[in-house]
């Protein structure tokens, strides 16, 4: 009953409408219900002739194409369906060409005959219903913030309306997609992505319940009140390796790093420092590890700033205590902030993920400046991705800091990387989608870096574990989600359930909690992302799936996400983009397709 | 090799014992002993014993000087002949007697005969001693060494084959991006080949002769090096790179100051023995200077090198030793083979680094030797 009530709801909320599903069904049935999705084989020369036809009408406008990281010779074009010039919200196909023949299509497209262009409410009505939605101080900045769109619209008519973007606070905006007749909001957006999301009746982290040691709240007093660190009481641990090869060989630095400018004859000429400003610092982490920095050198001050000297890219990071400014040292050995340390040297880390796994420079694959923004404040411990810098929170009852878990850091990061590819609207299911990849992502570049195992700096199927601190006898129970076995833990604090991990415990709740639930049902393809890595059974199924490692599961989800996912995608468009990616990688023939299949069994799809 | 040359300086010590026990002037001194013959002719024997060739003849009353005694036997002098030449011999005991002063008798000059000895069969009968004014033309055959000892200079120059190899190596640490990097270098030093050597020298008393030569020596000193380079942004994740260098020079000149013992055989062929010191002038390594090296640029998975080498050079002494064959063919010209090895340690000073090289090698060479 409970799901029939949620059908309902998610179909009145939004759908894909009457749009002919382009691309090759390996899913064609979608238990999440609600989408009326006329089937087409790809293959069937009405739909290209139709698609060729709409692209000579203008129809379909260019927006980006993208080189395939691994594929080679193939090649994704995204296009926006307009309909008289007016964008059609949601019509997106994206072609694959291979040595520029089109290889296959997808996307949602709408067959549109005729659309109301005369909508009721002007734009600044548009403006102040949505204004009422999201709150009245929120502010228009520029006429250019409101467009016209055309909407599929739930009872199969095409009506323009208006995208409507508020800024609700620094950094923060909201969009509406409001009905141009109704002043309906058929559809909302935002730029301001929190890592979880506080619901229920916890406020903070549910799983987390012990608080800090006493010791280690001696030691931050101490250190705090006299300014210094007391080598007995918090000693600084073995150097913190990660390699690339996944093997964790730990060393050990000693002596002062001040006097590692030496180099003794016969002796290297150059080396980064030959390069303007750009110095390697050395820095203690949020855990005590001691942390290689890519730093700034002007007028002898170092600064926590890498300038394109030591990455191809920017990053900053700006403490939020100091009124924004890049925190700066004058001996390059950052010992006094262990958050700026961590959030800095995990930036950089996810970047080398991305870029030595998976071919990508950066969020935008350009070397985007990259800003980071540490000891803000909120209510609960978080971090997020606001457009602009990736940023973290503490709130008053500190539990966790996000910047010292690379698996978060690499979350935030990607969806950065996500506003950059498919831009997925960030509500119900593609809102769940753009969080689940995020929690993908992260886990990755965390296996990328970390050894297997538990604790401290050991990779583990769950997220945020090292953002806790770490204590001597090793226990760290913190962490936010699972994907190995959603269903252990409740992000509601069991007010509505475990914590999903098959389609048939897909939560339809409304957009007020959680936006349709984006962190909640959000569990359920990183799951599947862990069954097809490293093999396992899904606990509703039972269905077994036997892993093909992390690096290969890394590059199908990589490539589904990024080459075939729209701003519109629903779970089942999640199911095929993935197949598809298996199937471009390792044919269909090959056992990493047939395991991608069984893994999208497992959460609750019918392959066909 | 120590011990090898312990064993060389011992035998050199016997064989120094031996020949000194042949040339009883050195022991004795000059004596003023003399003998007169007591029969009517009396055998002077090329050595102390009655199968021994005889040299020369005696006559009845005449008197010898006495230079040694080896058993029942007088080593004698005997007067010199037409042209100067003193030779010596041996007489038995039974046909002279010893006297304190010169009675010279008159008699007939002595003019002994010179023999063909060594191939030629000793035992055949010796003709009258007669003067021989116009004997045919002596073959100045060395029937001993002494002959040559008058003869004091020589000069020797021989080419063949040296052997050299040695290896060595060291490491050292720099310190990059707050970790150590490491270089190794590997060398091997392979002088193996072509040699030269060249002396002169002087018997400044019978067989013994002081020589300074000369060998020059160069080869090729191979390189194996390996750098390890800290990376940047992670620890314990050093870039690595080697390479080699075949082509670095390597070349040590030795002078070599020697006692030398030269002992004859038979006939024209003698053997001797040669040790002393040995002055390696400019010993020559080319090793690494320093290391240029640059960052290819992110992600930092490799570097570039590029090596600078330079020459080094250090003096050093060491020692040699060694001996050979001389083959007369004339008494002023003979063929020579020479056998030496030499050694030396080189403490070289290399950017601050101690470096240790042996040098010298072992050589075998074939050559004339002038005697003048």
């Amino acid at each position: 009953m409970k799901k029939a009530i949620g059908l309902a709801l998610f179909f009145l909320m939004f759908h894909p409408g009457f749009s002919d599903y382009v691309g090759k069904m390996f899913v064609s049935y979608d238990p999440l219900g609600g989408a009326k999705i006329k089937a087409l084989s790809v293959q069937t020369e009405d739909l290209w002739a139709f698609i060729s036809g709409e692209m000579a009408r203008g129809n379909l406008v260019f927006k980006t194409k993208m080189e395939d990281s691994f594929v080679e010779g193939l090649e994704h074009r995204r296009y926006v369906q307009h309909y008289q010039g007016i964008q059609v919200f949601g019509g997106e196909i994206i072609q694959h060409f291979l040595y520029n023949n089109l290889l296959h299509m997808n996307g949602h497209y709408y067959r549109i005959e005729e659309a109301d262009l005369s909508p009721e409410l002007s734009r600044e009505e548009a403006v102040s219903a949505f204004q009422k939605i999201v709150g009245v101080n929120t502010i228009l900045e520029k006429s250019g913030d409101v467009r016209e769109m055309i909407f599929p619209l739930p009872d199969g008519n095409y009506r323009l309306g208006y995208e409507v973007k508020l800024k609700k606070g620094p950094a923060e905006y909201e969009i509406g997609y409001i009905d141009g007749d109704t002043g309906k909001v058929l559809a909302r957006d935002t730029t301001l992505i929190f890592g979880h999301q506080a619901i229920g009746p916890m406020a903070n982290v549910a799983g987390y319940r012990q608080p800090l040691s006493t010791r280690r709240r001696l030691e931050s007093y101490i250190q705090n009140l006299f300014g210094l660190r007391m080598p007995w009481l918090a000693s600084e641990r073995e150097g913190f390796f990660p390699d690339p090869a996944r093997n964790s060989k730990g060393g050990r630095i000693s002596g002062n790093p001040a006097d590692a400018a030496s180099i003794s004859a016969p002796q290297p000429a150059t080396g980064l420092a030959a390069s303007g400003n750009a110095e390697i610092g050395l820095g203690i982490d949020y855990h005590s590890y001691l942390r290689k920095l890519p730093t700034y050198k002007e007028n002898n001050v170092f600064y926590l700033y890498d300038e394109h000297g030591v990455r191809p890219y920017n990053q900053a990071v700006f403490d939020y205590r100091i009124a924004l400014y890049i925190p700066s040292d004058n001996d390059n050995y950052w010992d006094r902030d262990g958050t700026n340390v961590s959030a800095h040297a995990n930036v950089g880390l996810v970047y080398d993920f991305y870029y030595l796994y998976l071919g990508r420079k950066g969020m935008d694959n350009r070397n985007m400046d990259t800003l980071i923004v540490t000891h803000n404040s909120q209510t609960s411990d978080n971090a997020s991705w606001n457009g602009i810098s990736l940023n973290f929170y503490v709130s008053g009852n500190q539990q966790a800091q996000y910047a010292a878990a690379l698996d978060v850091v690499g979350h935030e990061f990607s969806h950065g990387v996500t506003d950059y590819s498919s831009d997925l609207i960030y509500e119900y299911q593609p809102g769940a989608l753009n969080e689940s990849f995020s929690d993908i992502m992260g886990c990755a570049a965390e296996f990328f870096w970390h050894p297997q195992g538990t604790g401290l700096y050991r990779a583990e199927w769950l997220i945020g574990e090292d953002a806790f601190p770490y204590y001597d006898f090793g226990i760290t129970r913190g962490y936010v989600r699972s994907l190995e076995d959603p269903n252990r833990f409740s992000q509601t604090g069991w007010y509505l359930g475990p914590d999903p991990c098959h389609l048939s415990q897909y939560y339809n709740v409304p957009f007020n909690l959680d936006r349709g639930g984006v962190h909640i049902n959000c569990t359920i393809y990183p799951h599947a992302f862990y069954l097809l890595a490293a093999g396992g059974t899904n606990r509703v199924s039972r269905i077994s799936v036997s892993g093909i490692g992390l690096e290969k599961a890394t590059k199908i989800f990589y490539r589904a996400w990024v080459y075939y996912l729209t701003k519109t995608s629903i779970f089942i468009d999640a199911a095929n983009a993935i197949l598809q990616s298996a199937y471009d990688l390792y044919g269909g023939s090959s056992n990493e397709f047939a395991q991608a299949k069984q893994a999208m069994r497992a959460i609750g799809w019918i392959v066909n | 090799m120590t011990g090898n040359i312990l064993k060389v300086t011992g035998y050199a010590m016997v064989l120094f014992m031996l020949m000194l026990f042949f040339q009883p002037s050195l022991l004795w001194g000059s004596a003023d002993l003399k003998v007169q013959v007591s029969v009517r002719v009396a055998n002077i024997r090329f050595k102390p014993s009655l199968d021994s060739p005889v040299i020369g003849k005696a006559t009845d009353g005449q008197v010898l000087k006495v230079i040694g005694r080896v058993g029942d036997w007088y080593s004698i002098e005997l007067p010199p002949d037409r042209e100067g030449v003193v030779l010596t011999g041996f007489i038995h005991q039974s046909v002279v007697k010893e006297v304190v002063e010169e009675t010279p008798r008159p008699g007939p000059s002595i003019q002994p005969q010179p023999e063909k000895v060594g191939k030629e069969a000793p035992a055949q009968k010796q003709e009258q001693f007669s003067p021989l004014p116009s004997s045919p033309p002596v073959h100045r055959e060395e029937v001993s060494s002494r002959s040559a000892l008058r003869k004091k200079f020589f000069v020797r120059l021989g080419g063949g084959y040296g052997s050299k190899s040695y290896s060595y190596g060291h490491s050292w640490n720099f310190n990059l991006y707050h970790e150590e990097g490491q270089v190794t270098e590997d060398y091997s030093i392979d002088a193996s080949g072509s040699a030269f050597d060249a002396g002169i020298g002087f018997y400044f008393y019978k067989n013994m002769a002081i020589e300074v030569s000369f060998i020059p020596a160069s080869g090729k000193t191979k390189g194996i090096f390996t750098a390890s380079f800290p990376h940047p942004l992670y620890f314990e994740s050093p870039r690595e790179t080697t390479w080699e260098n075949a082509n670095l020079k390597y070349s040590a000149s030795e002078i070599n100051l020697n006692l030398l013992f030269s002992q004859p055989l038979f006939s024209k062929l003698s053997i001797y023995l040669t040790a002393g010191g040995t002055y390696f002038s400019g010993i020559k390594v080319e090793n690494l200077k320093l290391i240029n090296w640059n960052e290819n640029g992110y992600p930092y998975l490799d570097v570039s090198v590029s090596p600078q080498y330079s020459l080094y050079s250090k003096d050093t002494f060491g020692f040699n030793a060694g001996g050979g064959f001389d083959f007369f063919i004339t008494p002023a010209l003979g063929l020579n083979l020479n056998v030496r090895y030499s050694d030396g340690t080189a403490e070289m000073e290399m950017e601050g680094n101690k470096v240790s090289i042996k040098t010298g090698g072992i050589r075998a060479t074939g050559g004339i030797k002038f005697v003048f």
